[in-house]
C-alpha cells in the first residue's frame, strides 16, 4: 500500500503504474469508495473532489514523490492516467 | 475551479438559480456580479434569490480569463493588468447586449476593483446606475502592500475564514498566532489543520503537505491580486458606490477601505458574516439586493 511519505516510497525508479496506484488509492480513500470504483481515465473534475481537495491531493502527491509539481499539473493532465504519464516523463527529464 | 481539461468557457454567464434567471426580454432588471474566484459562483445563490422578481443576475467569472486563473497557480506572476481584465469583461458584456438597459454592478473582494475599472470602458449610456462593493479594498496606495509584506500574521486568519466558507462551519485562528512571536508557517498550518479536521472543514485524513499546497495557492492568488492592484491607477468613480462591510472583513480599518478616495458619493453599510461567508448570509444577500435594486427601481 503506498504511503504518504517520500521516506516510505520505494526508491526504485518511478513507473506509470506506481503513480497510478498511489493516485487511485488516495482518491478512493478520500471518496470513501473501493479502489475498483476509481476509473484512471475519468477527469478529476468528475470525482467528487472540489478545488481545495484537488490541491490537497497535489500537495500530498508532491510529498510522496519528493519533488515539486507545477500546481497546474492537475489542470493540464486532468486524469490519473495522464498525470501518471506526465510525472514519470518529468522525472526522467 | 476544479481540474479538468481546459475548455473554452464564457467569461459572462447568466446565473440560472434564484430570482434572476435568463436574459429574455420579459426581464426588467439586471445585476452583474464580477467574481474574482476563490469560491464557486454558486455562492451567489442567496443574492439571486433575494433579488426582486424579473431581475436577471449575470456573473463575470474572472477565472475564465486563462492568464488570471493560471497566475494563482504560478506564484502570482502574470503580465495581466486590471485594465486589461476589465476591458475584456466590458467587451464581453457589450457583445452579449447586457449594457443596453439600467443595470447594477456588484463586485465582491477583488471583483470590486475590476468592476470599478470596467466602468472606464463604458460610454455614459452604458454605465451601471451604481456599484455595490462587497468587502472590496480600493486599489489605492494606502491599501496595497509589497508582496513580501503579505505574511502569515495577515493571511492565516483569512485562510481560516476561507476554509470554513468552502465547506461550512468555523475554523478558529490558531492560538499560536494570537500569542505573537516568530512562529513558522507549518506550525501554524498544523494548528489550522487540526481545527479544520475537528470542525469538518477538511476531509478526514487530510495531511499537512496537502493543506500546505492549498495555503500556498491561496497566497499566490492574494499576491496576484495585490500586484495587479499595485500597478493600477484607478480613476474617480463615475457612478455612486455602496460598500457592504461584514462584521469580520478582510481589514478592520475605520475608513471605508480606501473607496472614499475615489468617490464623493459613497455609502457604507455593515452586514453579518465574514469576508467569505457574507455571500451566503441571507441578511447580507438581502442588503446587497436592496442596494443593487432599490425599491421602485426595477
Amino acid at each position: 500500500m503506498p504511503e504518504n511519505s517520500i521516506g516510505e516510497r520505494n526508491a526504485a525508479a518511478l513507473t506509470d503504474q506506481a503513480v497510478q496506484e498511489w493516485l487511485v488509492e488516495k482518491v478512493a480513500h478520500k471518496l470513501g469508495v473501493p479502489q475498483s470504483e476509481v476509473n484512471p481515465d475519468q477527469y478529476f473534475d468528475e470525482f467528487d473532489l472540489d478545488s481545495t481537495e484537488a490541491l490537497v491531493l497535489s500537495g500530498e502527491l508532491e510529498n510522496w514523490l519528493g519533488f515539486e509539481l507545477e500546481t497546474t499539473a492537475l489542470w493540464y493532465h486532468p486524469t490519473i492516467n495522464e498525470l501518471s504519464r506526465y510525472i514519470v516523463q518529468k522525472q526522467g527529464e | 475551479m476544479r481540474p479538468r481539461a481546459r475548455q473554452p468557457a464564457p467569461l459572462v454567464r447568466a446565473f440560472t438559480e434564484g430570482g434572476g434567471q435568463d436574459s429574455s426580454s420579459a426581464q426588467s432588471g439586471r445585476v452583474v456580479v464580477v467574481h474574482p474566484g476563490a469560491l464557486p459562483t454558486d455562492h451567489y445563490r442567496e443574492l439571486a434569490a433575494a433579488l426582486p422578481p424579473r431581475t436577471e443576475l449575470h456573473v463575470v467569472d474572472l477565472e475564465q480569463v486563462p492568464e488570471y486563473f493560471q497566475a494563482a497557480l504560478d506564484g502570482g506572476r502574470s503580465d495581466l493588468t486590471v485594465s486589461g481584465v476589465a476591458s475584456r469583461a466590458a467587451d464581453a458584456l457589450r457583445s452579449r447586449g447586457l449594457l443596453s438597459r439600467p443595470w447594477t454592478l456588484v463586485g465582491w473582494s477583488f471583483g470590486g476593483v475590476v468592476g470599478h475599472a470596467l466602468t472606464s470602458f463604458l460610454s455614459s449610456a452604458e454605465l451601471p446606475r451604481q456599484i455595490v462593493l462587497l468587502d472590496s479594498v480600493a486599489p489605492v496606495p494606502e491599501y496595497t502592500r509589497g508582496n513580501d509584506e503579505i505574511g502569515p500574521d495577515l493571511v492565516i486568519p483569512w485562510f481560516c475564514m476561507y476554509l470554513a466558507a468552502k465547506r461550512g462551519g468555523a475554523v478558529p485562528v490558531p492560538r499560536e498566532l494570537a500569542a505573537g512571536g516568530d512562529v513558522d508557517v507549518d506550525t501554524l498550518l498544523q494548528a489550522v489543520l487540526e481545527a479544520a479536521l475537528e470542525h469538518g472543514a477538511l476531509r478526514p485524513g487530510t495531511t499537512l503537505p496537502g493543506l500546505r499546497k492549498v495555503y500556498d495557492t491561496y497566497l499566490d492568488g492574494l499576491r496576484r491580486n495585490n500586484r495587479l492592484a499595485e500597478d493600477f491607477a484607478p480613476a474617480r468613480a463615475r457612478v455612486p458606490l455602496t460598500l457592504l462591510r461584514p462584521e469580520r472583513g478582510l481589514l478592520a480599518t475605520p475608513d471605508p477601505l480606501g473607496w472614499e478616495q475615489l468617490s464623493d458619493d459613497l455609502s457604507v453599510e455593515r452586514t453579518p458574516g465574514d469576508h467569505y461567508s457574507m455571500l451566503r448570509e441571507p441578511v447580507t444577500a438581502k442588503l446587497a439586493a436592496l442596494a443593487a435594486v432599490p425599491a421602485g427601481h426595477l
